[in-house]
């Protein structure tokens, strides 16, 4: 092969040179050259091995559509895996290496898989490795599946720049007809948004030397200065992956080798798509070995980067061969003409093609290049959901005008308008938002199909491997559908795309199925166009700002308490106060509490106010429990269920007035339960009538728990005093606190006296500073969530998401009165009386103990049946060591729980089995008496 | 429960610090200049901020949207901003009382305590907003809410290139460091 640089090419500068490497070799490289070019330009051939037999893969295409070359690319000590060589810059330095290849891509070991491929076609995955288990396979294939490796590097500056922008119109590719558009439409005073995914504008034109009597190149010039004259804003590196619903598309906008691309998210009011063609491959024996070329990518390596592809060519084109002859000429490369449409071709060599075989003769080459049509870049037109119509005499779907999604036009060779001025034409026609019929008729471009012969060496998708053959046997195996043979083949998959092998596939398959392209019918393509780094949708929401906590207004106040803060539901709270020892500072919080009052800022449970006339009856429906008849000052427990039955939040519902409710639900719900409060409001209900303010952050909430908490709260400079004969359990007055409403509320969730002390959140730290300072003296002190979670336990009060799952519904937990009682309709009512949700078998929440001397049961662990093969039978939910009871406990949800209390369980965890006693979940003052006290 | 208190950085938006929680000037650290970029943002003080809701709320309140400016803003006089077909922001009103309003039907709920409002100044300040949203003033919205770097916003304007930006307070400090990275990221 005689792959050289011949001159300098449009886009590189010879005088700017440098070294890189490619597989531990050093090449030199110029200015502007992409990996591709530069490896070409060294004569290298083989560049990658294919995904599944390991068959040596060169270069095929010069942009996007290329299928082989894949390398991972070191910079700077920062490696990149899967890398496009062809749209790659190359930079000083780079060292380049082959990917799916080891040592090398010109020696790999694996290479001998082709060998066996007879055996490996299409479906041998699914069917071989299925007995005696997958899961057997499974990790030999993954290690030799996948191209790249990932790096173990972390880029902590990869992150995406994200711009949301608006024009009236975008137009998409800088080739001839794009940049006829886009001129005209900015000179008719629109806000114009031209992009191209090249790197220099107006690069891949090659096939014309003028274009309306001027230069080509010149012509291009004055476009781009005319377009930027009248004000359009004009961007290279820029790839347009998706058109999404309302016009909004999708660009990325390339920054540099390991660089996070830039996303901008730009609604446009008119998108004109000139994305152009892509040559497509020809179906002929071994047409996947090195040194063949598609013809646009051979014009421009020739034309862009002085590149030639050999001294003796090979042409085997349907379209444009006369040109391209003359072009190759010029640049003194031998073509041998051939005939792709009747002729058998069959390409010869073994690591790259030496020859071509016809039916009459053997001719020798050092490259072939071919053009089996075009097919239109239809990909964003689709990702709309545009019609397509197929064109019979260019044999290729094009855009259905009359199907045309709103606001989406295209132009060019994209609509399948290959003559030039028919293009310029009907471009400037649709800029201007005039009615065009081109003549798609002008130009006839016949398909040549597959060959009867040698079709397991006819290479439909030389990315993934997929021959003639490979589609063959997916309609041997009864798969009609185009879309079932893609998938069964994996034919047009992952960065292809379709952009190489989608019209091959459909040939083969009509082909086969005796029956039309346009009866297969097409894949659906969708978004992205190209690879998208994961990063760039995510844009600054990393590191700190990937899902940051809510932050209490006492958070000052906690970390000078020296508080270990811990994420809870979305909040960032007090876990335990101190340094050193988790489990000490809990155990000691607890015994405070139990013994003196434990204060606890509960600021993040949910305020959400319910107001209007039928607020009532709409909570009533909402909720599980009865809450028709709550009283005002009065406050209830209850469940908020799904349509399905099962727990969704519990919280209290206090009755402020007869039309205005507060829903105190968990601190990790509010977001949720607000949304489902509002969602019913607006279905089943009248929304005039029910009006839901979630007033969560307007209130701090500190709760004052144990049996000096009435003490404490006396304390306070408040005009009343609570009185706990009157004020009892469940009930909530409003009083005055320094000037500023202060709720208090006693309910509980520790088994002791409890006070909710809520004030506007500007207010907490001075009621906060005062609970401490009149706390102190009592022993009295701070207490974390971590404590608090313990004491939640030995008193068998649940927590919902950790204590239920997706299946629990109330009567699992013991409340059972509401499904058989109350008689207004509720949200999850019929779900409570189905079969299932009436089974006996139904896990039902128990607690667990073990005897003292041995260790904590680990939260996860499985409750299991007997015999040698154990099978589940619960779960354990909750798991803590009781300072309290000075011995651990556990909860958990069992099948049947309530009927073994009891009974001894055997819990499995990590291989290892131990016992547990079933016991009822309240393990701590179960006739309720201190909780009551007063 | 692992232990995050060094993760994540003591808030530099707080009340709470400054003791008595008088609702005074913001701090040096509630403030963000860039003036090469010609940006301040900075926190403000609004004296009092209430919710009302109701099907007669947007026609019993004049309220702005987008891209309309705010009157009012700057002598601090009683303004209120579109937040949905039936609520509206009532900003610097008179006190009501909360509750439901069986006479105007309609709901009331004061949330000064609730929102942190910010402050955008300057001829990039558009900029800076368009990385978070997408957002123009030749496109008008009936809401002045907004999702703006993903946290929700009421978000309007209050002169020709000022904006007035309320977050719930417990989102607060981490939108305040996203929008200072963007601006940051802008210069």
């Amino acid at each position: 092969m005689h792959m050289s640089r011949t001159h300098a090419g449009v886009q590189v500068n010879t005088d700017a040179c440098f070294n890189f490497e490619f597989d531990g070799k050093t090449l030199q490289g110029c200015e502007g050259d992409t990996i591709a070019s530069a490896l070409l330009a060294n004569g290298v051939v083989v560049i990658g091995r294919g995904f599944k037999y390991h068959r040596p893969r060169g270069v095929w295409g010069s942009w996007t559509e290329e299928p082989n070359a894949i390398v991972q690319v070191t910079l700077n000590k920062r490696t990149l895996p899967n890398c496009l060589a062809t749209t790659t810059l190359l930079e000083t330095g780079m060292q380049v290496k082959s990917v799916n290849a080891f040592p090398s891509a010109a020696f790999d070991i694996k290479g001998g898989l082709n060998l066996l491929r007879r055996w490996l076609g299409a479906g041998f995955y699914y069917k071989t490795f299925m007995w005696p288990n997958w899961h057997l396979f499974e990790p030999m294939i993954r290690k030799m599946a996948g191209l790249g490796a990932v790096s173990e590097q972390c880029f902590d500056d990869y992150v995406s720049d994200q711009l949301h922008e608006t024009c009236d119109v975008l137009v998409v590719g800088a080739g001839p007809a794009g940049l006829v558009a886009a001129r005209t439409a900015a000179e008719a005073g629109e806000s114009v948004w031209l992009v191209d995914d090249h790197h220099t504008l107006g690069a891949t034109h090659f096939y014309h030397e003028f274009i309306e009597g001027v230069a080509a190149r010149s012509w291009i010039a004055t476009q781009l200065t005319a377009i930027i004259a009248a004000g359009a804003t004009v961007y290279s590196s820029t790839t347009a992956f998706g058109i999404y619903d309302h016009q909004l598309v999708g660009l990325m906008q390339l920054q540099g080798f390991a660089q996070a691309p830039r996303l901008i998210r730009l609604r446009a009011s008119r998108i004109i798509l000139a994305t152009g063609a892509i040559d497509r491959p020809l179906l002929f024996r071994n047409n996947d070995l090195p040194g063949i070329f598609s013809q646009s990518a051979a014009l421009d390596y020739l034309s862009n980067y002085g590149v030639s592809v050999g001294k003796r060519v090979g042409l085997a084109s349907v379209h444009n061969a006369d040109q391209v002859h003359d072009v190759f000429a010029k640049h003194a490369i031998e073509v041998v003409a051939l005939n792709p449409q009747d002729e058998a071709l069959s390409a010869i060599g073994r690591k790259q093609i030496q020859s071509v075989n016809t039916s009459t003769a053997r001719e020798s080459v050092d490259a072939l290049v071919v053009c089996g049509g075009l097919t239109p870049t239809i990909h964003l037109w689709s990702h709309q959901q545009g019609g397509l119509r197929w064109q019979k005499n260019i044999h290729a779907f094009v855009p259905n005008r009359e199907q045309a999604p709103a606001g989406l036009f295209v132009v060019g060779a994209a609509a399948g308008i290959y003559t030039l001025e028919d293009a310029l034409s009907d471009a400037v026609h649709v800029a201007i938002g005039r009615a065009s019929t081109p003549n798609l008729a002008a130009v006839s471009i016949p398909m040549p199909s597959a060959k009867t012969q040698n079709r397991d060496s006819q290479w439909i998708d030389v990315q993934h491997d997929v021959t003639v053959k490979d589609v063959d046997v997916a309609v041997q195996e009864n798969y009609a559908s185009v879309e079932h043979v893609k998938r069964y083949t994996t034919l047009g998959m992952a960065v292809d795309q379709g952009k190489t092998s989608n019209m091959l596939g459909l040939a083969a398959l009509a082909d086969k199925q005796k029956v039309s392209i346009p009866e297969v019918g097409i894949t659906t393509f969708r978004p992205p166009f190209v690879p998208v780094p994961l990063v760039t949708y995510g844009g600054q929401h990393t590191h700190l700002h990937s899902k940051p906590p809510k932050r209490l207004v006492l958070e000052p106040t906690h970390r000078a308490l020296n508080a270990a803060l811990c994420e809870y539901g979305g909040w960032l709270r007090p876990g335990w106060y101190g340094d050193g020892r988790m489990d000490e500072h809990v155990q000691q919080e607890v015994l405070m509490t139990r013994e003196q009052a434990g204060i606890l800022d509960a600021s993040a449970l949910g305020k959400i106010e319910v107001m209007g006339p039928d607020a009532r009856n709409f909570l009533n429906f909402v909720y599980y429990n009865r809450l028709d008849n709550l009283q005002p000052g009065h406050i209830r427990y209850g469940f908020m269920l799904t349509e399905g039955g099962s727990v969704y939040d519990d919280g209290v519902v206090w009755c402020m007035d007869e039309h205005r409710f507060l829903v105190s639900c968990s601190s990790s719900h509010v977001a949720g339960v607000e949304q489902l409060l509002e969602s019913w409001r607006q279905d089943g209900n009248n929304p005039n009538q029910i009006y839901v303010h979630n007033a969560t952050s307007q209130w701090a909430t500190i709760t004052v728990t144990g049996p000096k908490a009435l003490d404490i709260v006396n304390a306070l400079p408040l005009p009343i005093e609570l009185n706990m004969a009157e004020f009892k359990h469940m009930r909530f007055l409003e009083a005055t606190y320094q000037n500023h409403t202060l709720r208090i509320a006693r309910v509980s969730f520790s088994g002791e006296i409890s006070f909710e002390l809520s004030v506007p959140t500007t207010q907490a730290l001075m009621l906060w500073n005062d609970l401490l300072r009149i706390g102190k003296p009592l022993q009295a002190g701070p207490l974390g969530l971590e404590a608090m979670s313990v004491m939640r336990a030995e008193k068998g009060y649940i927590i919902v998401g950790k204590d239920t799952d997706g299946e629990t519904m109330p009567h699992d937990l013991g409340f059972t009165g509401p499904r058989a009682n109350k008689t207004a309709a509720f949200v999850g009512d019929r779900s409570l009386h189905t079969k299932t949700a009436q089974s006996s078998s139904r896990r039902q929440w128990v607690g667990f103990t073990v005897p003292k001397d041995q260790p904590m049961i680990p939260v996860g662990a499985h409750l299991v049946n007997g015999g040698d093969k154990p099978k589940s039978i619960g779960v354990v939910t909750s798991s803590y060591f009781s300072p309290t009871l000075q011995q651990p406990i556990a909860l958990g949800l069992l099948e049947a729980g309530a009927l073994r209390l009891g009974e001894q369980v055997s819990v499995w965890h990590m291989g290892q089995q131990s016992r547990a006693k079933v016991v009822s979940p309240c393990f701590y003052d179960v006739s309720g008496a201190r909780l009551h006290a007063g | 429960m692992r232990d995050d208190r060094n993760k994540w950085p003591s808030p530099v938006l707080n009340d709470a610090t400054r003791g008595d929680a008088t609702r005074g000037e913001p701090t040096s650290a509630e403030t963000e200049t860039v003036s090469g970029l010609n940006i301040t943002l900075s926190r403000i003080k609004l004296q009092r901020q209430v919710w009302v809701s109701g099907t007669s709320a947007l026609q019993r309140f004049k309220c702005h949207s987008w891209p309309s400016i705010t009157p009012g803003f700057k002598q601090a006089q009683a303004y209120s901003v579109c937040l949905r077909r039936d609520r509206v922001l009532l900003v610097n009103g008179t006190l009501m009382k909360d509750g439901w309003d069986a006479q105007l039907d309609l709901a009331i709920t004061e949330v000064s305590d609730s929102y942190y409002v910010f402050k955008l100044v300057g001829e990039n300040s558009l900029a800076v907003l368009r990385r978070g949203t997408e957002i123009s003033l030749t496109t008008p919205s009936a809401s002045a809410m907004r999702k703006l770097f993903g946290y929700d916003v009421v978000l309007y304007r209050t002169a020709e290139i000022e904006f007035c930006l309320h977050i719930d307070r417990a989102n607060a400090e981490s939108f305040w460091a996203h929008l200072v990275e963007s601006i940051d990221n802008l210069a």
